[in-house]
């Protein structure tokens, strides 16, 4: 008890010397939730997209509704940057109490506060890695980002548990009250008149609002010309089409231009097939309108014309419950091949397609043949593909 | 928490029942966090990692964080009182749309091959937004201030 009450009176005196009265409870309890909500649903969103990368056995994502994927990632991303705001306000708010003395009370308090290491380290990391990757910007990420953005998220998400279940007690108390001005630290008249915590808040808001208007225009198309932050523009590349890859960056110019191209469908089938372009294009052609939506929050609808992989499943005489593999001509990378999972080969809208908006492909868009197909991520939305691999 | 007021809750006064079972849930993301870390140390490279984790907490605990104290020291001395509130909304805004921008403004991420990586001037964006952000302040402020002087009236 004495402990307790000497780290209180420390507490007191130091938490005197930040003169501001918005380093309340109050706003630290109100950032608190909000940013509760923000990081779970990026957790959410985040593990949604892992999972559709790195498909466990059980797990059969559905190829339906199309444009989900497309609502989850934009999500994720535009939650990811209104965080910024919130996380910096909350962690200005609470500052002062980093210098609390003596600085644990009790064994809960040592745990809560150690925890709070992963949780201002993990939510300051998640926050700037993810900034800095729609950003293309890898010179302050001496790791693999995605790895290390996924990993970190467990971190941070687990030290918000712990940091939840510490403050939920005050945080309900504190919410309870009905809200009183806050004090005015009497001794310091510099303080008076400066923003309300109403202000404060309304500020927060604003600059959450301001980052994603700024920066969501890639991806909701209406506020393509708003969003003068956007790392993409939709409207520029090539076929007016953004683009991640270019076809001389993957290394497959020649190869996706070499005459001598063949499609391959193989493994699981009893008429495997190889099938030149003009032999493709004779097939019949089917014509989707499907989003491309880039694990970096951007994506854009056009409309695809190419071959359905159901049909060549039938031709080869898969099984009727087959799934699959793309291969690319880009066979060194970690995305040279994508899995369809059985909903996903199965679709009529998943295509291995020759055309984009009535024209053939562009090489950085995966000329001869890119796979498209509903609800997938844009990085399985392979290039240059030169393989189909029944299983 | 409502927890009936018996002896054992005024020396805990702070924590709910809850606290431990969200340590041990916590805890375990948390280990499972660092096991997956571990386990794809070849392409995490923990050093790196380790260097941008704690170098965050550093950077802000020990420079972001003061600095923006410092400034709103000078703001809360400097600034009358009248345009306090204004000023301060409007420069804690600005910074942060600075900090995100910074990474596009400098072009760090452009490539040769491909121009839709960052295809827009952001440094024109970003003056675009700080007199949007100015003039939003400027508007607020004349808004609040009209509706106490009708009040006063």
């Amino acid at each position: 008890m004495k402990v307790a009450r000497a780290a209180t009176v420390a507490g007191t005196e130091v938490h005197r010397r930040f003169t501001s009265p918005l380093h309340d409870d109050r706003l630290a309890a109100i950032l608190g939730l909000a940013l509760g909500v923000t990081f779970t649903t990026c957790f959410v969103t985040g593990l949604i997209s892992h999972t559709l990368q790195h498909p466990p056995s059980w797990f059969t994502w559905p190829s339906r509704p199309a444009g989900l994927f497309r609502i989850t990632q934009g999500v994720h991303v535009a939650t990811g940057v209104a965080s910024i705001p919130l996380l910096l306000a909350k962690l200005w708010v609470v500052y002062p109490k980093l210098f609390r003395w003596p600085p644990v009370a009790s064994v809960a308090h040592a745990v809560e506060r150690i925890s709070l290491i992963p949780l201002v380290g993990g939510a300051l990391f998640q926050l700037f890695t993810g900034t800095a990757n729609i950003a293309y910007w890898y010179r302050p990420m001496p790791f693999f980002f995605t790895v290390a953005h996924f990993w970190a998220a467990w971190i941070t998400i687990g030290a918000l548990i712990v940091h939840i279940g510490a403050k939920i007690t005050t945080t309900r108390a504190v919410l309870a009250r009905r809200a009183e001005p806050a004090p005015i630290a009497a001794d310091d008249p510099a303080a008076r008149d400066g923003l309300s915590r109403r202000g404060f808040l309304a500020t927060i808001g604003a600059a959450s609002g301001v980052l994603v208007v700024a920066t969501v225009g890639d991806t909701v198309r209406p506020l393509n010309r708003i969003s003068v932050l956007a790392p993409r523009r939709l409207g520029i590349g090539p076929q007016g089409r953004p683009v991640n890859r270019s076809a001389a960056a993957a290394g497959v110019l020649d190869s996706a231009r070499d005459p001598g191209y063949r499609l391959v469908v193989d493994g699981r089938v009893t008429r495997p097939l190889a099938l030149s372009l003009d032999e493709l294009r004779g097939m019949p052609q089917h014509e989707a309108i499907l989003p491309i939506a880039c694990v970096e929050g951007w994506s854009y609808s056009a409309r695809w014309c190419g071959i359905r992989v159901r049909d060549l499943l039938q031709l080869t005489g898969a099984r009727p419950l087959a799934h699959a593999r793309v291969e690319s001509l880009e066979s060194y990378s970690i995305y040279g091949s994508s899995p369809l999972n059985r909903l996903q080969a199965h679709d009529p809208d998943t295509l291995l397609a020759l055309e984009l908006d009535g024209n053939p492909l562009a090489p950085d868009h995966g000329y001869p043949l890119r796979l498209i197909g509903p609800n997938r991520p844009g990085v399985d939305q392979t290039k240059w593909v030169h393989r189909l691999v029944v299983l | 928490m409502n927890q009936p007021p018996t002896d054992r809750d005024t020396t805990r006064p702070a924590y709910s029942r809850l606290f431990w079972p969200c340590v041990l849930v916590g805890w375990a993301f948390v280990a499972n966090g660092v096991r997956g870390l571990l386990e794809n140390h070849r392409v995490v490279r923990l050093s790196g990692f380790l260097r941008v984790f704690i170098g965050a907490l550093l950077v802000h605990d020990l420079l972001l964080a003061p600095f923006v104290i410092a400034a709103g020291t000078v703001v809360s001395r400097v600034v009358p009182r009248p345009a306090r509130a204004g000023i301060q909304a409007g420069l804690i805004i600005s910074g942060v749309v600075v900090l995100f921008a910074f990474p596009f403004v400098r072009g760090y991420g452009r490539i040769p091959d491909n121009p839709t990586i960052l295809p827009r001037n952001y440094a024109e964006g970003l003056v675009v937004v700080l007199v949007a952000v100015w003039l939003g302040v400027l508007l607020v402020g004349a808004a609040a201030s009209g509706l106490s002087r009708r009040h006063a009236n």
